[in-house]
């Protein structure tokens, strides 16, 4: 059995000057190595959870386990910092913060930050430009220079290049065409397989059907699923009434078994799962 | 409502060497919708601005209801034409959701008496009316996105261009406004104009133009151009799902049309096979 990464017991959290609970109750474990996708609505509170996960903010009350640091309501904030040789988080639309002159100083902010001498900073500088599939040559150009994918990617990078175990990514293909969100979601799966534990923020039911073996749902700062994607698409009542939508291969084996075809695996995560179950009922009913 | 007629327009940027459209010749029939698809820079957005008057030709024409679009006939046109924008954040200059429909109300001199009407009834074409005096900052993405469009339908406009206006909604918000727009086109005999890259607002679409290297390289139906894997493969849009799914079945020895169905005639088709 994997370790838990992450476990959280009994965490609420209210925003300072808000009156109402942002997070309420939420208790969850995720262990190393998974592919986690957290869905629910704009405002379920999935911001929250991740922020609180990533130390940029305390919880009000209960307690968080991330990576092995303990923390509560009374953490000390330097405390928090170390959460960041961990943990690591691709904000939503990550090229807005692109800053420094060249493609190297803006990927090298975040190893500089931890402290690590510049011989190993310049090496992790590499391999992150590496890992996603951008050509050294670009170092010394600046950020603000390049396309819209290759400034997420640069975004990116500065994130990997500080090597984390954990990498929490909000919504990462928001805004990318069909090619660069394809390429983005192969270097997370990658990462997963090497090891890296994913936690992706996603409102994409394919992205989550595809590539998650854990989905955790949110709904008014409360858990109201936390199961696989097998097993949260079986619930199509429960997913209208939290406003979600189906993944399509999901959605054409349920519309047929309302008639009474049933296939074998009523919900298929991929097209090519779905169109192996319609050839295979085919076949049944040729005989 | 005649449409719009684009004849061998031509658009450089000042500063550039290239120009971002060459010899366009396009026509968009009245109470139509038309998507323009292609690639980031393909000159999508710069055509819409030009049909708006935003931006002036280099060269050619563009004619909206039999008139010029030319600096001297901008006010007219606008009053043919309402923008969405991609981002409503940026689109928002009033305290309230009232206030800002109400500003394109009072640049166009609209009496004061008939604009609380005209707000009023603007709001409930987009299902907004409970919303009247709420900050704009308090609103999701998608009610943002329909308060937009309520300030442009105050001003009744025949055409509606929406320059990539559900990129940034979640999909279920971005269903809720598709859906809206086409009941708002059937009631209203509204001609739509989206610059997408989204698939199901493609499908949408009556018509679908494709750019590609500044010219229009394919234009038709729905049923024609979605069907042409490799040209939505190159110009970055993908392959519709029901498509994937057709070719994925014919892999397997499934006899599967030899024409392009939406997901809907897919699973009605499968349907028929299978009971």
């Amino acid at each position: 059995m994997a370790k838990a990464a992450i476990t959280v017991k009994k965490l609420h959290y209210t925003y300072p000057n808000s009156t109402n609970e942002a997070l309420h109750n939420v208790s969850l474990t995720i262990k190393e190595q998974e592919f986690v996708a957290i869905i629910g609505q704009t405002g379920s509170g999935k911001s929250t959870l991740v922020s609180l996960i990533d130390g940029l903010i305390k919880p009000s009350s209960g307690e968080l386990n991330v990576a092995g640091l303990e923390i509560n309501a009374t953490t000390k904030t330097e405390y928090l910092s170390k959460i960041h040789h961990q943990v690591g988080f691709v904000f939503q639309f990550p090229e807005q913060q692109l800053f420094a002159e060249t493609v190297a100083e803006d990927i090298a902010f975040g190893p500089h930050n931890l402290g690590w001498p510049a011989k190993k900073i310049e090496k992790a500088v590499d391999e992150a430009l590496k890992m996603v599939d951008l050509p050294l040559e670009l170092k010394s150009h600046s950020p603000f220079a390049l396309s819209g994918g290759q400034m997420r990617r640069v975004a990116i990078a500065g994130v990997l290049a500080m090597d984390p175990q954990i990498l929490i990514l909000d919504e990462p293909t928001a805004g990318l065409d069909t090619q660069a969100t394809n390429d983005l979601l192969k270097l997370i799966k990658d990462l997963n397989e090497k090891g890296t534990t994913i936690i992706m923020v996603t409102h994409q039911m394919e992205q989550v059907a595809y590539y998650a073996n854990h989905v955790i749902a949110m709904s008014n700062g409360q858990v109201v699923a936390d199961t696989t994607p097998q097993q949260l698409f079986r619930d199509a009542q429960r997913l209208k009434k939290l406003s979600l939508t189906l993944p399509v291969s999901v959605e054409v084996a349920q519309f047929l078994s309302k008639d009474g075809i049933t296939l074998k695996n009523t919900e298929p995560l991929t097209l090519d799962v779905l169109a192996d179950e319609i050839a295979e009922a085919m076949r049944r009913k040729r005989k | 409502m005649t449409g719009i007629k684009i004849r061998k327009l031509v658009f450089t940027y000042p500063d550039s060497k290239y120009p971002v459209l060459k010899n366009i010749n396009l026509d968009f029939e009245p109470v139509s919708w038309t998507a323009i698809i292609g690639h980031n820079g393909s000159g999508k957005s710069t055509l819409a601005r030009l049909i708006d008057g935003l931006l002036s030709p280099t060269a050619g024409s563009i004619e909206v209801d039999e008139i010029q679009v030319n600096e001297s006939s901008l006010g007219k046109i606008h009053q043919h034409i309402g923008f969405v924008f991609q981002n409503p954040e940026n689109q928002f200059v009033g305290a309230t959701v009232a206030d800002d429909v109400a500003f394109g109300l009072e640049n166009r001199q609209v009496d004061r008496n008939k604009m609380e009407e005209k707000i009023d009834k603007a709001l409930k074409m987009v299902g907004m009316s409970d919303y009247k005096n709420t900050a704009p900052i308090n609103l999701s993405g998608g009610q943002k996105q329909r308060v937009a469009l309520a300030g442009i339908l105050a001003l009744m406009p025949k055409i509606i261009i929406l320059d990539e206006a559900t990129s940034m909604l979640d999909p279920l918000a971005r269903q809720e406004i598709l859906a809206l727009l086409q009941k708002l086109k059937k009631e209203y005999n509204l001609s739509i104009i989206s610059i997408t890259h989204d698939l199901k607002e493609i499908e949408l679409a009556d018509k679908i133009v494709v750019l590609n290297d500044s010219q229009v390289v394919k234009q038709g139906a729905p049923s024609e151009i979605l069907k042409d894997k490799e040209l939505l493969l190159e110009i970055g849009v993908g392959i519709p799902a029901s498509q994937q799914l057709q070719k994925l079945l014919v892999e397997r020895g499934i006899n599967v049309p030899n024409r392009y169905l939406n997901l809907e005639e897919l699973k009605n088709w499968l349907k028929q096979q299978l009971q």
